[in-house]
């Protein structure tokens, strides 16, 4: 077992205090990072580099890339060319768990975790922490409860996750990679079985998650205006390829959507606060 | 795709050509080739050659045909019925049932005439229907439920004929070999027989082509077309059983020809019903005509195998080959197990009522005195200790194994036994026993730790291509199980001196367990015991997905590659102790559940006890049952064992439905 190999990087009692101390001012840095499955190309060479301590969305249409992106970034699937690295390291360089201590990532469809208390679960968010063998202490318990709290899914601690409605379930979810503390979260479509409610309480929460203990977001999302209000910049892909990056207010024009959705849109201001929406025509 | 070159008409001649040429060279090997047209026409009399082509091997080739063709034809009915590639009739346990109700018969009567081989033949293979079909009627014959009832059904039915074999041992390789399907033949009568079935039936099939090429479609579309589905597809599964039955009255059971035929018909290019109907009966006989040549021809080499046994083989490899055409859509069956999940019950007390059961069933197995009245309680338990902690051991085992195994597929019907790994694990010791002899208990041991791996990472590679789908998963430990039982009943019919010692193994025979087996199997079971902790994590973390685990930081393919070694250890020596066939790997997880245990680590620990509890139970059972006789513990396990599986289907059958 060479999980015990891993410990050596395990830093005393690293709470989020510690992480803000970080002056690295890239999470990751893609070069002519590519992905394929046989002929088809589904993300061409892409060179980004994606800065901390900010909430980055991804926009594209169906089979854009997005996901492919995340997954990339997340280590799901390994890149066919090109290099990613993380804090100045590329991916592969990376053992699994001190990689999981930095990065969290919620798949597109959460799982099922069939007869697994709320509670349980959120734990798990532990593991890159304890390993299989460490022990489960005072410390991981105080992340645990944090994690539950700052989500608000505490009161269901003794549920059984599968019993939940969908909102709740991906809250819970959100827990688990909050209780594991990285500093960066890579959420694929978190909001993609939410009613409009949930979605602005789930991007809220990753919003103020990213302020208070100063994470690195990444976040697939499908509607172009939920991104523009809650995403300090925006990726947009199209076909694979990067075709557009900035702020919501240089992304949301006229032109820029139909480049990206192929649909003419056209572009407002929130009567209130004052943030681009964008609307059919 | 490279229909250019591969037409149906092309291969059917191809196929035709080369099973004729086997033939002739096994005719030739009898009389000169002048003597060909008499042979086939008026034999002499005084020639054994001519005699022996005309009467056996002749009609030897028109059974192969009719067979083979009728076969095929009811196969491609099958998986139209239930829009399942890998429907026929050995999946549904028709030829099985079959086969227990013939051998039930010729053991109960003196002889038996043709007639009543049939009317056996009907009630086994309909009943074998009605059973399948009843459980199955709630889901409104949702494929992948039915087919999983026949393969269960077809497993139990099986190892019936096999333990009746093993009681009647002089009869053991008559009907070993009929029940592997020798086409061997020494008349016309069959030949005639099957004939005049297959003039009848398949044009009274042939019928319904028009509504069954429909329910070819969604059930919602059918219904739309105004097609009532359930008895439409009742009367056709009834006309279709009535002919398999029919053909397995006389050539025994023939598996998998059914799957292979319809298979290569498509892949040819055969692509409406009609075409698939047709093409697929003519292939069908001609593959078994093939196959029965390659019999006849290496017969002189490797003595006389059954036909069946070959396509058995033949058709589990293929199988496993095609899982991957398994339509997702019949993998909608998601059995979830949350009904108790909200249950009371604390796990260190359900642990401690698992122990205080397990106590008290092995100091009643040791101590009991039903049939031993006044003899010395000190005395019976010198005798009884060694089986008693042998069975505790391999039930512990295989329920460790068993709710391991459930979570790393991610699936609660998962299990050594329905995966196939204790067949693999059976096969593997086999093997050693053969070609490493019985000197050392090691071999054995490592034979089946190799075999139960093979098997296992066999299965596991079919599955994480399927994403761990329920369905494929088990279809895919069921192929692996099924090539085993047929691997095991082709050296059961070769006749071996140890073939004999082989099938009684197979059957669990704790009875033989001496001190130094039980010693050295608690020890193993005991070291199992204290290295589960160290995988605890790991279990919990893998059934939420490959993903999960990885972005928590857990490979998934180590730790899944170290957990399929740990399980495959377990299950090849528990099978070396009590034989592949045995459900306590299934029962036990699933008991641990509904008693209310949840978590991945409570569930093990309430499993193993329970399992062990089980083992001592079905082995008290086993002495007590038919006393003074034996029943080998494992066939009361299996015994039991079948219809919980089968109950646990239709339970999740209908949970399914609500959902």
């Amino acid at each position: 077992m060479t999980d015990l190999s891993e410990h050596f990087e395990l830093s005393p009692s690293p709470g989020p205090d510690t992480d803000l101390g970080e002056s690295a001012t890239s999470l990751f840095e893609l070069n002519q990072a590519s992905f394929s499955v046989g002929q088809r190309i589904l993300l061409k060479p892409l060179t980004v580099t994606l800065p901390t301590r900010n909430v980055i969305g991804l926009i594209g249409h169906n089979g854009s890339g997005k996901s492919t992106l995340i997954k990339l970034l997340a280590r799901q699937q390994a890149t066919t060319g090109g290099v990613i690295s993380f804090e100045g390291r590329k991916l592969e360089e990376w053992r699994d768990r001190p990689f999981a201590r930095k990065v969290a990532y919620l798949p597109q469809q959460a799982p099922g975790a069939p007869g697994m208390l709320v509670g349980e679960l959120v734990a798990f968010g532990r593991y890159p922490w304890h390993g299989a063998l460490g022990r489960f202490g005072a410390e991981d318990k105080r992340m645990v409860e944090e994690a539950m709290k700052l989500t608000d899914v505490a009161i269901y601690r003794d549920r059984v996750v599968d019993t939940l409605s969908g909102g709740e379930r991906q809250r819970v979810w959100l827990a688990m990679l909050v209780a594991q503390n990285p500093d960066c979260l890579l959420l694929d479509e978190p909001t993609s079985a939410l009613d409009i409610a949930h979605q602005v309480e789930v991007l809220s929460l990753i919003r103020r998650l990213t302020e208070e203990r100063g994470l690195g977001v990444v976040v697939v999302l499908h509607d172009v205006n939920m991104a523009a209000r809650f995403c300090d910049e925006i990726l947009a892909l199209h076909s694979g390829e990067l075709i557009a990056r900035g702020t919501p207010v240089e992304i949301l024009t006229p032109d820029r959507l139909q480049a990206i959705y192929g649909t003419r849109m056209g572009v407002m201001c929130h009567p209130d606060l004052g943030y681009p929406m964008s609307y059919i025509r | 795709m490279s229909s250019s070159l591969i037409t149906l008409t092309r291969l059917s001649v191809v196929m035709a050509l080369a099973a004729i040429g086997l033939y002739a060279v096994a005719v030739f090997g009898y009389i000169p080739v002048a003597d060909l047209s008499a042979a086939l026409r008026h034999p002499d009399p005084a020639s054994f050659g001519q005699i022996y082509v005309h009467y056996s091997l002749l009609p030897r080739m028109f059974v192969a045909l009719l067979a083979g063709g009728a076969l095929a034809f009811a196969g491609t009915i099958f998986q139209q019925l239930l829009k399942n590639p890998l429907a026929e009739p050995s999946t549904l346990g028709i030829l099985s049932g079959a086969q227990l109700a013939i051998t039930l018969m010729t053991l109960s009567t003196v002889t038996v005439s043709a007639f009543q081989r049939d009317i056996a033949a009907l009630i086994g293979g309909l009943a074998a229907v009605a059973i399948v079909s009843g459980l199955t009627r709630k889901t409104g014959f949702a494929p992948m439920t039915l087919l999983l009832c026949g393969l269960v059904i077809s497993f139990s039915a099986g190892s019936a004929s096999v333990i009746l074999a093993l009681f009647h041992h002089e009869y053991l390789r008559g009907v070993f070999i009929w029940g592997s399907g020798s086409l061997i033949q020494n008349d016309y009568a069959n030949a005639i027989a099957l004939a005049v079935r297959f003039i009848i039936f398949v044009p009274v099939l042939l019928l319904f082509q028009r509504p069954l090429a429909i329910a070819g479609l969604d059930d919602a579309n059918a219904r739309s077309l105004g097609l009532s589905l359930t008895s439409m597809r009742a009367l056709v599964l009834i006309i279709a059983t009535i002919l398999t039955a029919l053909v397995v009255a006389r050539v025994g059971v023939v598996a998998f020809v059914g799957i292979a035929a319809s298979h290569v018909a498509r892949m040819a290019g055969a692509r409406t019903l009609n075409e698939r109907l047709l093409w697929g009966a003519l292939i069908g006989a001609l593959l078994l005509l093939l196959a029965d040549g390659i019999v006849l021809v290496s017969a002189p080499v490797i003595g006389d195998v059954p036909t069946g046994t070959i396509t058995a083989i033949a058709g589990a490899l293929l199988m496993l080959a095609l899982l991957k055409s398994v339509p997702s859509s019949i993998d909608q069956f998601t059995p979830i197990d949350g009904r108790n999940s909200t249950s009371r019950t604390s796990g260190s007390v359900l642990v401690l009522v698992c122990i205080v059961t397990l106590t008290f069933v092995a100091i009643l197995s040791l101590t009991e005195q039903m049939f031993t009245h006044g003899l010395d309680p000190w005395g019976l338990f010198t005798g009884r200790w060694p089986r008693v902690l042998t069975s505790a051991s391999a039930g512990a085992m295989l329920a460790m194994a068993g709710a391991i195994t459930q979570a790393i597929t991610r699936n609660p019907m998962a299990s050594p036994e329905g995966l196939g790994v204790s067949g693999g694990a059976g096969l593997g010791i086999i093997a050693a026993f053969f070609f490493g002899g019985m000197a050392s208990p090691l071999m054995p041991i490592a034979g089946g730790i190799l075999g139960a791996i093979l098997s296992f990472s066999l299965v596991l590679t079919v599955a994480r291509r399927r994403s761990y789908a329920t369905g494929p998963v088990l279809l895919g430990g069921i192929a692996v199980g099924a090539l085993a039982t047929a691997i095991m009943s082709l050296i059961v019919a070769s006749g071996d001196p140890r073939a004999s010692y082989i099938l009684a193994w197979t059957m669990g025979p704790t009875f033989r367990a001496t001190g130094i087996v039980a010693l050295i199997a608690s020890s193993l079971a005991l070291i199992g015991f204290v290295v589960f902790p160290l995988f605890r994590r790991w279990i919990e973390v893998l059934p939420l997905g490959d993903g999960t685990a990885r972005a928590l930081g857990v490979n998934p393919r180590r730790s899944r590659g170290v957990l399929l070694l740990f399980v495959a250890t377990l299950t090849g020596i528990a099978t070396l102790v009590v034989g592949p066939l045995s459900f306590v790997g299934m029962m036990a997880p699933h008991i641990a559940r509904m008693a209310g245990a949840r978590g991945q680590t409570r569930i093990v620990l309430a499993a193993t006890t329970i399992g062990a509890t089980l083992m001592i139970a079905a082995d008290w059972l086993g002495r007590t049952a038919d006393f003074p006789y034996e029943i080998p513990a494992g066939v009361i396990a299996a015994f039991i064992g079948g219809p919980y599986f089968l109950w646990i289907i239709r339970s999740n059958g209908k949970t399914t439905l609500r959902a």
